[in-house]
């Protein structure tokens, strides 16, 4: 699965002017900063979002990983799982052709689950060093 | 200048397998070269990315012509084991780069240089006969930046999401465990 980017609305005029004037740059690491990170907008309840950033020089593949209580089951993903086992309540996404930016994951679930009941991991290759990285994201 | 090969450990006669030559080089201007790979007598060359120019057989030979004016370029193929060629023999590949010079000397091409015919795919490195997340990212970061180059990403995420595989030596294909 191609990564689908998330964009964000910029507000007004004023915005637009200044961002021309900048140099056209893919969000640069800062020091201090992780190459990838992940937040949940919402980790709990029916609906799950979980935000991802990416920073330059972004890995090109990342691999997500959802875990629910076992048992639950999806009414709806956005993008697709690659994979979901709904007996231990795991579920993947690879996403490919990543560049520096915003993406979004979505769930939707027939029943709430309580924030602390969820947790995510996002795995993915250090371009520079090449080694393997685990990322947990908590709500 | 530098040319390094990456190619994987083993790979499954019949199978295609990806190959990246990448060459790098400190030259401020651009310059030609000649890049000439020589593949194992029971390798059968395929896709090329960017296109091989020339291709003699028995050993197959395939060249580039072209000019870098950056400080990486990547060379890709795709090759398959003659499907008859035994299990477990190994199988060498050599080439070098020929620059414009006064002795037209040619650096050889370091890194991997041999293939090993297998019954594991060639993606799943450590041959427990599943493709874990290692692996994929591994080919993904190596050989999904190449454009157009078929390489078989649709069986590699069928293996990844499913248990495992099997070589099946009557239908010449891997069974998917589920």
């Amino acid at each position: 699965m191609t990564a689908t980017k998330h964009h964000f609305r910029a507000p007004g005029l004023l915005f637009l002017a200044l961002l021309l004037l900048l140099p056209v740059l893919p969000m640069p690491l800062q020091a201090g900063e992780a190459l990838v990170s992940g937040q949940y907008l919402s980790g709990g309840g029916q609906d799950l979002q979980l935000r991802i950033t990416v920073a330059a020089p972004a890995p090109s593949t990342l691999i997500v990983i959802q875990n629910l209580p076992p048992g639950t089951a999806i009414e709806s993903a956005s993008p697709a799982f690659h994979q979901y086992d709904a007996s231990k309540g795991e579920g993947k996404w690879l996403l490919t052709q990543v560049s520096p930016g915003r993406y979004l994951l979505s769930l939707r679930l027939p029943r709430p689950v309580p924030p602390g009941a969820i947790s995510g991991e996002i795995r993915y290759k250090d371009p520079a060093s090449g080694r393997l990285t685990h990322l947990p994201i908590r709500p | 200048m530098a040319a390094y090969r990456i190619l994987p450990e083993h790979a499954t006669p019949g199978i295609p397998f990806p190959v990246v030559i990448e060459v790098t080089t400190s030259a401020t201007r651009p310059f030609s070269l000649i890049l000439k790979e020589t593949l194992p007598p029971d390798c059968i060359p395929a896709q090329g990315r960017p296109r091989f120019v020339s291709q003699a057989s028995d050993p197959p030979v395939l060249k580039w012509i072209d000019k870098i004016s950056g400080e990486q370029a990547a060379y890709s193929y795709l090759a398959t084991l003659q499907p008859a060629t035994e299990m477990e023999t190994a199988h060498r590949f050599s080439g070098g780069v020929t620059i414009r010079s006064d002795d037209n000397s040619s650096i050889p091409i370091s890194g991997t240089d041999a293939l090993r015919a297998s019954p594991f795919h060639w993606a799943d490195s450590n041959s427990d006969g599943r493709i874990d997340d290692e692996e994929l990212l591994s080919v993904y970061e190596i050989y999904g930046g190449i454009e157009g180059l078929q390489f078989g990403k649709k069986l590699i995420e069928e293996i990844w999401t499913a248990k495992g595989y099997r070589w099946n030596q009557e239908t010449r294909g891997y069974d998917i465990l589920q």
